[in-house]
């Protein structure tokens, strides 16, 4: 055993030893100066101990067992640095008297305490403390304390509360049993974490937190007794795990937009109780992944009773509950178990206000039939010819969840955001063109069904995020919000015909856009972004795309096999675009210097236009050598491409203009679907397989021309075969020739007819498959 | 419930940027208490409005250094969501390929 006899002065370091004098003692009160106490050492401070000087724990050290009984003077512990208690040969473990000094002045100065034994932390604030018992395990014998920001981590065999209680920041637990009895443990900070597959009893336990930043609880699938937690700073959660609660009581911090999020279905036996005290600052309880729900099994029948202002998404009850008496929201997705108010129209009555003001809000027009509630998301909120009264009064938007808003019919007014946060709308959203609107962060539409925005005109200055999961989002006229951001990150949003004009827009993977009108983008940065094709359905070959932008860079991400109407660079003034995914597109347009890179493989079915304002001040290039297909008629002007590996355009006789000042440029020849009188040629240098099926395919064409057309074989740029009329087979010297010519063009000449047309398009198809075209 | 009833007017023009649709929406006896000028008014005033629009657009922000790095810290992280969920792909390509061959 070692016992602190502090013989070295003021040098009272744990592992003090010169000159033959060190701190140790081999019996109480005894001087005779031992090494300094190891791993096997039963280190001893007690009455006899001096006091005169602070003893230190200056290094990292494993003793046996620490007993302070006794002991009144103080212990000190220099900064990261652990004591390490670990032993199984004693009942003392570690035990702080309650008449000593013990205070670690941050989590760092950890202790850690193995094996067995009881261990008595003697009223003392520890910081950071790791048990890990082992055997029949540790006994904690008094109230136990940490730093507020320290964690308590549990991790071995067996830790026995003894009904005491245990204040700590966090509390990470891997053992196998916690045996709480009836301790109340209290967290302050953070998390809750107790591993799956243990056997611990906590079912009379109390579980209090009080966390001031963000947290979770990660309760391992057990039953709990009583779990209280308040004054979140904001949000909770997620609660994970299959848990049971005897009693689950959330209390919502009031000053802000407070939520607790569930990731797994869980079980209340006998009270469930979720509240905020403000109608302004209502709590949501959700699930932890919007749209996928949660089930509460409250079978047990727990009281509800002390639910309040909170509104419900994507939670399910295994049993019915009648909600309808209280205020609480529904935000969709909860099952048919919660019996929730019906939603109806709420009236706004009158003039200047807050959203969140009770008694600004009638059940009936012109301020009749008084409420205590504000709209639910499941109400309207309704501003009609009797709400205004005054002169442009200013109106403040605060409510985050609100189902529809209706402005149609009322006077002038002006509608400020009201929040640090953005709104998010359960029903459709109509204004009026009278309204004068704030800046806002976001509007998010998350309403299932199907619901419609008007803007009435005017300018929308908030970011909009279309979320309705599996419902739909329609515009009911134009949307105009050019400097602002249009995002859809679920379910289908429908432009219909309607103009569009944003500064970026975004959809996400697994959504639907449909669109047939105009749209404008004119932004910064990431101002066009489409999910991939194999989760996105995003094919509007009748929408016009104008991108507007300026001397900045800019990437225009189409997404994967998209189909796209026309899309037109407008104002590019020097400005680079990344033309980022392939797809389908009519016609590319691309007017002013600047630099267009495309990154993927293109087929364009219509024209790219592209028409530099200066010689050279236009470059188009492929970031990776890139395939890129255009299969229109094509003007270039003052433009330079490069870096392409395959390349095909038509030439002026089918309508392609080589402006001029262009460079790098490969005017092929290739046209489908030509009118009367047009040669339309095929370059088969790029032919790719089974040279042979050439002279099917020649012959294919000659079927059609018995249908006055000619047919002309140009090999190795000698004319090999050529015939007006009933061409239907080509000579075997003209089959040799071809086959062995390193280039072949094959001239049609065609009447215009549509049934001509369309053999002669069938015969093209023909030859499609055997040449790269 | 109390009905409304709207009258919506359509809007259609073929401007230099483009077809721009939109719509106006009246109520029934607001609609009664105005002449087709009025409400062609309104409506040559929307298709004014958004070609003005087209043609001198908001300035676009030029993004700044610390937005810049957001975006390529969102760059990588989605570059790292996928190769994690590219790793759990070929987790289940390789242990249905297994079960196959058990079974």
């Amino acid at each position: 055993m070692h016992w602190w006899s502090g013989n070295g002065g003021v040098n009272t370091n744990w592992n003090y030893n010169s000159g033959g004098t060190t701190n140790w003692g081999s019996a109480s009160g005894v001087v005779d100066n031992i090494a300094p106490p190891t791993a096997i050492s039963d280190v001893v401070f007690d009455a006899a101990s001096p006091t005169t000087n602070a003893s230190n724990i200056s290094a990292a050290i494993t003793i046996q067992s620490l007993d302070c009984n006794g002991y009144t003077g103080t212990l000190t512990h220099s900064a990261t640095i652990t004591l390490t208690v670990s032993g199984t040969a004693n009942t003392i473990l570690c035990r702080f008297s309650a008449g000593m000094t013990y205070t670690p002045l941050t989590p760092t100065r950890a202790l850690a305490l193995l094996g067995t034994g009881d261990f008595y932390s003697g009223g003392h604030t520890i910081g950071n403390l790791t048990i890990t018992p082992s055997g029949a395990g540790i006994n904690q014998r008094d109230a136990l304390t940490t730093r507020q920001t320290a964690t308590l981590t549990i991790a071995g065999t067996t830790y026995t509360t003894n009904n005491f209680a245990i204040t700590t920041g966090r509390m990470t637990l891997t053992l196998t049993t916690l045996a709480a009895g009836t301790s109340t443990m209290t967290l302050t900070r953070s998390s809750w974490s107790y591993s799956t597959g243990e056997t611990p009893s906590l079912a009379s336990s109390t579980i209090v937190m009080t966390p001031t930043t963000g947290w979770s609880f990660a309760g391992g699938g057990y039953a709990y007794g009583t779990v209280n937690i308040s004054g979140a700073t904001v949000g909770a959660g997620p609660f994970t795990g299959t848990n049971t609660f005897a009693a689950f009581t959330y209390t919502a911090n009031a000053a802000v937009y407070d939520w607790i999020s569930f990731a797994s279905n869980f079980t209340v036996t006998g009270t469930f109780s979720v509240s905020s005290s403000s109608n302004l600052y209502r709590v949501h309880v959700k699930s932890t992944t919007r749209g996928v729900q949660v089930v509460i099994d409250n079978s047990a029948g727990p009281s509800f009773a002390g639910c309040s202002n909170m509104d419900v998404e994507d939670i399910a009850l295994t049993n019915g509950i009648d909600m309808s008496a209280t205020d609480t929201g529904n935000c969709g997705g909860n099952g048919s178990n919660w019996g929730f108010k019906a939603g109806i129209n709420k009236y706004w009555h009158k003039d200047a206000g807050s959203f969140a003001s009770a008694t600004q809000w009638f059940t009936q027009s012109n301020g009749a039939g008084s409420l205590t509630t504000p709209p639910l998301p499941q109400d309207t909120a309704v501003f009609d010819a009797s709400s205004i009264d005054a002169a442009n009064p200013m109106i403040t938007l605060d409510i985050e969840r609100l189902g529809s808003v209706v402005f149609t019919g009322c006077a002038a007014c002006q509608v400020y955001r009201g929040l640090s946060t953005g709104h998010y709308f359960y029903g459709s959203v109509t204004l009026n063109s009278l309204l004068s609107l704030g800046i806002g962060l976001v509007a998010g539409f998350r309403g299932r069904g199907v619901y419609y925005f008007t803007s009435a005109g005017l300018t929308i200055t908030a970011n909009i995020a279309v979320d309705p999961l599996t419902g739909s989002l329609l515009l009911a006229d134009a949307l105009n919000m050019p400097s602002y951001y249009l995002g859809i990150i679920s379910g289908t949003f429908d432009a219909g015909g309607y103009a569009v004009s944003v500064s970026t827009f975004a959809a996400v993977a697994g959504t639907t856009v449909t669109a047939s009108g105009t749209w404008t983008v004119n932004g910064s940065g990431e101002m066009w972004g489409v999910g991939a094709a194999d989760y996105q359905t995003f094919n509007n070959p009748s929408m016009t795309l104008n991108i507007v932008g300026g001397a900045m860079e800019y990437s225009f991400s189409a997404g994967d096999e998209n189909t796209y109407g026309p899309i037109h660079f407008l104002a590019i003034a020097g400005g680079t675009y990344y033309f980022v995914g392939s797809g389908y597109f009519s016609t590319i347009s691309f007017a002013g210097d600047g630099h267009i890179l495309f990154d993927d493989e293109m087929v364009l079915h219509g024209n790219i236009i592209l028409t530099g304002a200066t010689p050279s001040g236009l470059y188009a290039s492929s970031v990776d050598g890139g395939q890129f297909y255009s299969k229109g008629a094509n003007v270039a002007q003052n433009a330079t491409l490069s870096y392409w590996s395959s390349l095909t355009l038509s030439d002026a006789t089918t309508g392609c203009t080589d402006g001029g000042n262009n460079a790098g440029w490969i005017w092929h020849r290739y046209s489908k679907g030509v009118a009367a009188g047009v040669v339309a040629d095929l370059d088969t240098s790029r032919q790719r397989s089974v040279p042979k099926s050439i002279v099917a395919a020649i012959n294919s064409l000659g079927e059609i021309g018995r249908i006055r057309s000619v047919l002309r074989v140009i090999a190795s740029g000698a004319v090999t075969a050529s015939g007006v009329g009933r061409v239907r087979t080509v000579p075997r010297s003209v089959e040799a020739s071809v086959v062995s010519a390193a280039t072949v063009i094959i001239q049609v000449i065609v009447k215009q007819s549509a049934r001509v047309l369309n053999r002669f398009n069938r015969a093209l198809g023909t030859l499609g498959r055997w040449f790269d075209v | 419930m109390r009905l409304t009833t709207l009258i919506q007017v359509l809007v259609e023009e073929d401007t230099e940027f483009g077809w721009f649709r939109d719509s106006l929406y009246y109520r029934l006896e607001e609609h009664k208490g105005l002449s087709e000028a009025d409400i062609e008014a309104v409506a040559q005033a929307r298709v004014d409005a958004w070609v003005e629009q087209c043609k001198n657009p908001p300035v676009p922000v030029e993004p700044t250094r610390e937005e810049l790095e957001q975006r390529l810290v969102r760059l990588d992280q989605a570059i790292e969501a996928d190769a994690r969920r590219r790793i759990q792909l070929v987790d289940t390509i390789t242990m249905r390929a297994v079960l196959e061959r058990e079974l």
